[in-house]
């Protein structure tokens, strides 16, 4: 059982989480702890933009969803938002008068997010039946996304003159929002003392060729979620567990493939980053950053894993990691990390490079690969005629290379691996091995 | 109700182009063949709400005209105030006005580099002249500006027209540049010879020669036989 916070550290924490202040008559707002170091790491490709979109019955229409973004977006103020520079930290300031409107869609999506030069830190887009949203981390997570996706796509289907009553956990235009929804929960669920938690070694990259710049594949798996959640329970795991065992496996075969002199260069540990919702495990209604990760990994120096094997110890391993209490060390490690004197007391440019430098060591060097799992998109019956389909688009990272996200909508589960590697080997390993295993998996990409 | 034929949504009924992607639209206009997950054009939002480049050069020029009539008001007004007459300030005034052709002329005439030659190679020659004359004699543009404003402009003519011209541009387009500055240094030597000797010589020029023809040939040479397909952004990326 947990040990209760102290009076004092309940009501530092409280204070600490709270994002928006006033100057004047005009907001402003602290970044969460986990998007203050993000500004200094965005790059040309390192956009830290990942897509939601959901399809529809018909083809867009544009008026109608200009209206809606309109009408929707003031329910979002902390999304209104830009991003500035002060002395010591990043920040952010209302965007004012700059107009938001819908974007146009590309062929390489989650590119081009300019955070750093005073734009928004999301855009609408849509092409044909779609409508998408990209969201720049520094502004939310999955979470934070998903919902200003569900609001948007009522208040879309009001204006189409669809019938659709108030929905539960859907945002509606004028409503107040709520105090705790941009607060940083991070802070506010910190324990002083707790202590951080133990390093973990270098993982395996794929060593393969870039893409062009500017490009960005996406391959986009479509399954059928009963049969998936079936296979998942025969193998003893939840459908998170499963689907990373199977992406291990991929990696460890793409390992497995690559020529001895070459694979003796590589890191042998393979990792795989899962990020975890931390409002399933803490108290929080913020719309801002509240995700962690854990490292469910294999060592091929101890051998070859058999699927079952992978399953198992990547079951086993969640259990056990995805606990409030281990999740805390990491909290800890990151909050007061960012609440030590010497670190505030840096100039914000010493800041970038040490963000940098932190997030080598002990983010993208620790993971080969990563899945993050939003889980099921539940929309209300009315609302749910309109939308045909969802896909989860993860970040691109040049490092890691390859990454992937999925959701579930209805009877379908939408994998999507987004990639700078000129070639898709995982992808095709992952695919095939679900397909061996009696899944039909239909394939859509961009390249 | 219209459609873009790129995005493939659905646009107002009196949308004369696409407000996402800025494609006109026709109304008997309709996608044709199945729907790609993806659409085939690369959009950079950001790009589509700035300015173009059209607009840009707009506010630059006007931006630049501004200037350089606030400079040219200052010197006149400076020199009258200080000699009571223009004295110096049609010197500075001569060079403003070819500082503004040479910098807006390239902009005002954009992509139609004969036409910008075609201004500016003319103006050179009658800035030289202008400033020869300004002393109320003229003493040196004949014998000396004049011919060196041809070689130079020459020069430059016929290195550009090689450039463009060749059919992939890699390190010919500095052996180009190479035998065009050594010829034009043999020019300038001549006509210089010609005025202050009296007989055309060849003495520092035909170092320059036999330094940058042989390294001309040879880039040359390593451009079409050996490398090929080099290219300058390959070899002096930073």
């Amino acid at each position: 059982m947990e040990s209760p916070a102290s009076p004092e550290h309940t009501r530092r924490n409280l204070r600490l989480s709270r994002t928006e202040f006033l100057h004047g008559e005009e907001k402003w707002y602290v970044l969460d702890n986990a998007a203050s170091f993000m500004p200094g790491l965005t790059g040309r490709t390192v956009t830290l933009v990942y897509r939601l979109s959901v399809n529809l019955d018909r083809t867009v229409r544009l008026p109608a969803l200009q209206a809606a973004l309109a009408a929707i977006a003031p329910r979002f103020p902390y999304y209104m938002v830009v991003l500035r520079r002060g002395f010591f930290w990043y920040y952010f300031e209302p965007a004012g008068e700059k107009p938001l409107r819908v974007s146009a869609d590309s062929k390489y999506p989650c590119l081009n997010l300019k955070a750093r030069r005073g734009g928004y830190l999301f855009r609408v887009r849509a092409y044909d039946r779609r409508i998408a949203v990209e969201f720049c981390h520094i502004l939310a997570d999955g979470s934070g996304a998903l919902a200003f996706l569900k609001a948007l796509l009522l208040e879309y289907g009001r204006t189409l003159g669809m019938d659709i009553p108030e929905a539960e956990g859907i945002f509606a235009p004028g409503e107040t929002p709520g105090p705790e929804e941009s607060e940083d929960a991070f802070n506010r669920h910190v324990r002083p003392g707790t202590p951080g938690p133990e390093r973990v070694p270098r993982a395996f990259h794929i060593p393969a060729l870039p893409l062009r710049r500017g490009q960005y594949r996406i391959i986009t798996g479509r399954m059928p979620l009963g049969s998936t959640l079936a296979l998942s329970k025969s193998h003893g795991t939840s459908l998170t567990e499963f689907l990373a065992a199977a992406y291990l496996a991929a990696l460890q075969e793409l390992f497995y493939a690559l020529p001895p002199p070459l694979r003796a260069a590589q890191h042998p540990v393979l990792s795989l980053e899962i990020p975890v919702n931390l409002r399933k495990l803490f108290p929080s209604g913020t719309m801002r950053n509240f995700t962690l990760y854990v490292l469910p990994s294999l060592d091929t120096r101890l051998g070859f894993y058999e699927f079952e094997e992978i399953a198992t110890l990547v079951h086993l391993f969640m259990r056990s990691a995805v606990r409030p209490k281990h999740i805390a060390r990491q909290i800890a490690r990151n909050v007061m990390g960012g609440r030590s004197m010497l670190l505030r007391a840096l100039p914000l440019g010493l800041k970038d490079l040490a963000a940098r430098l932190v997030y080598k060591g002990i983010g993208e060097n620790t993971m080969s690969g990563s899945l993050s799992n939003l889980g099921e998109v539940k929309l209300p019956a009315a609302l749910s005629f309109l939308a045909e389909g969802f896909a989860f688009i993860p970040a691109p990272s040049p490092v890691c290379k390859t990454k992937a996200a999925c959701l579930s909508y209805k009877d379908d589960l939408y994998f999507s691996f987004g990639s700078l590697a000129s070639r898709p080997e995982l992808e095709r390993l992952f695919f095939s091995r679900l397909a061996q295993m009696g899944l039909p998996v239909s394939v859509a990409t961009n390249l | 109700m219209a459609l873009c034929p790129n995005c493939r949504v659905e646009l107002g009924d009196d949308a004369r182009h696409c407000p996402l992607c800025r494609a006109p639209i026709r109304g008997d206009q309709t996608p044709q063949g199945a729907r790609p997950a993806y659409p085939e054009q690369v959009i950079d939002p950001e790009d589509l709400d700035g300015l173009t480049s059209a607009e840009k050069r707009k506010i630059f020029l006007e931006l630049f005209t501004v200037c350089s009539a606030i400079a040219a008001i200052a010197v006149t007004v400076i020199d009258l105030l200080l000699d009571g007459r223009p004295s110096w300030s049609p010197y500075a005034l001569s060079a403003i006005a070819m500082l503004w052709l040479l910098v807006c002329m390239p902009l005002i005439l954009a992509g139609r580099p004969w036409l910008v030659f075609s201004v500016l190679g003319p103006s050179s020659l009658a800035f030289l002249f202008l400033i020869d004359i300004l002393d109320g004699r003229a003493d040196w543009f004949l014998a000396l500006g004049l011919p060196l404003g041809i070689i130079g402009e020459g020069a430059i003519v016929a290195c550009g027209t090689l450039v463009a011209v060749s059919r992939r541009k890699g390190i010919n387009v500095i052996a180009i540049a190479l035998a065009g500055s050594a010829l034009a240094c043999a020019g300038i030597e001549l006509v210089l010879s010609l005025r202050f000797a009296g007989r055309p010589e060849l003495s520092w020029s035909a170092i320059v020669l036999a330094a940058g023809l042989p390294s001309s040939g040879f880039l040359f040479y390593m451009h079409y036989r050996i490398v090929n397909r080099a290219s300058l952004r390959k070899l002096f990326h930073l």
